[in-house]
């Protein structure tokens, strides 16, 4: 298990990074789920620096494996209420200079996420995202 | 760790990751550039919304000015998250 409290700065991206290596490494996570939780990362906390401007204080984030599912969990402390599972998407039909980057991030997690969960508990959002395993390390299964 | 290389015959290669913090210099120094752009991916390791929204406005941006880009050698990683943004069938990617 590892637990993060990032101010939600983008200079607090870089200890987002070296955080999920050192989870994935320690928890012998494979290379396909590894990059996969790397992306939803990014894609929520980089969320949170954009648009959670109600207060300052620092994000949350609890990684933590059992089995072969890892789960994030990230809590967004006196937050206004954002629910990522239901979302307006970007239209990605939409010729290309038409196409933003914007909300495509959270398309990429909803279609990494096996389950993908949002409360807002306490003036908290709360978004756990969980995924199994695509190929768990053949080592770590002995 | 992100870098640009300019190599042989006009081609340029992105190494390292593009991630949030790097898309805007990518943006830069992209912006340079014009005409047929080939660009290397080959030393990409990482990618998110932000790198894909790199491709996205120097696509359109050369695209604009009668150019064109073209993106080769991503990794299986790279691909699948250009698959997974449907930019496989409107950016042209070998």
């Amino acid at each position: 298990m590892l637990n993060l409290s990032l101010p939600k700065v983008a200079a607090s991206t870089d200890e987002l990074f070296a955080g999920v290596h050192q989870f994935v490494q320690a928890e012998s996570v494979d290379d396909d789920t590894a990059f996969q939780l790397t992306v939803a990362a990014e894609e929520l906390f980089t969320n949170l620096v954009k648009y959670s401007r109600r207060s300052n204080r620092p994000a949350e984030i609890q990684f933590s494996r059992e089995g072969e599912w890892i789960e994030m969990r990230i809590t967004d402390f006196d937050a206004d209420e954002f629910d990522i599972t239901t979302a307006e998407l970007p239209d990605l039909e939409v010729p290309i200079t038409e196409r933003r980057a914007g909300g495509m991030g959270l398309h990429l997690v909803r279609s990494f996420a096996d389950t993908l969960s949002y409360s807002h508990e306490q003036g908290n959002n709360v978004i756990i995202f969980r995924k199994k395993m695509e190929r768990p390390n053949v080592h770590d299964s002995a | 760790m992100f870098t640009i290389q300019h190599e042989s015959g006009g081609t340029v290669k992105l190494v390292g990751r593009l991630d949030t913090n790097q898309a805007p210099q990518a943006i830069q120094a992209l912006g340079g550039m014009n005409g047929a752009v080939t660009i290397d991916l080959s030393g990409l390791d990482y990618i998110s919304s932000a790198g894909l929204g790199v491709f996205i406005v120097t696509h359109n941006r050369l695209r604009a000015a009668g150019g064109s880009l073209q993106l080769v050698n991503p990794s299986n990683h790279i691909r699948h998250i250009f698959h997974l943004a449907r930019l496989e069938q409107v950016l042209t990617i070998k």
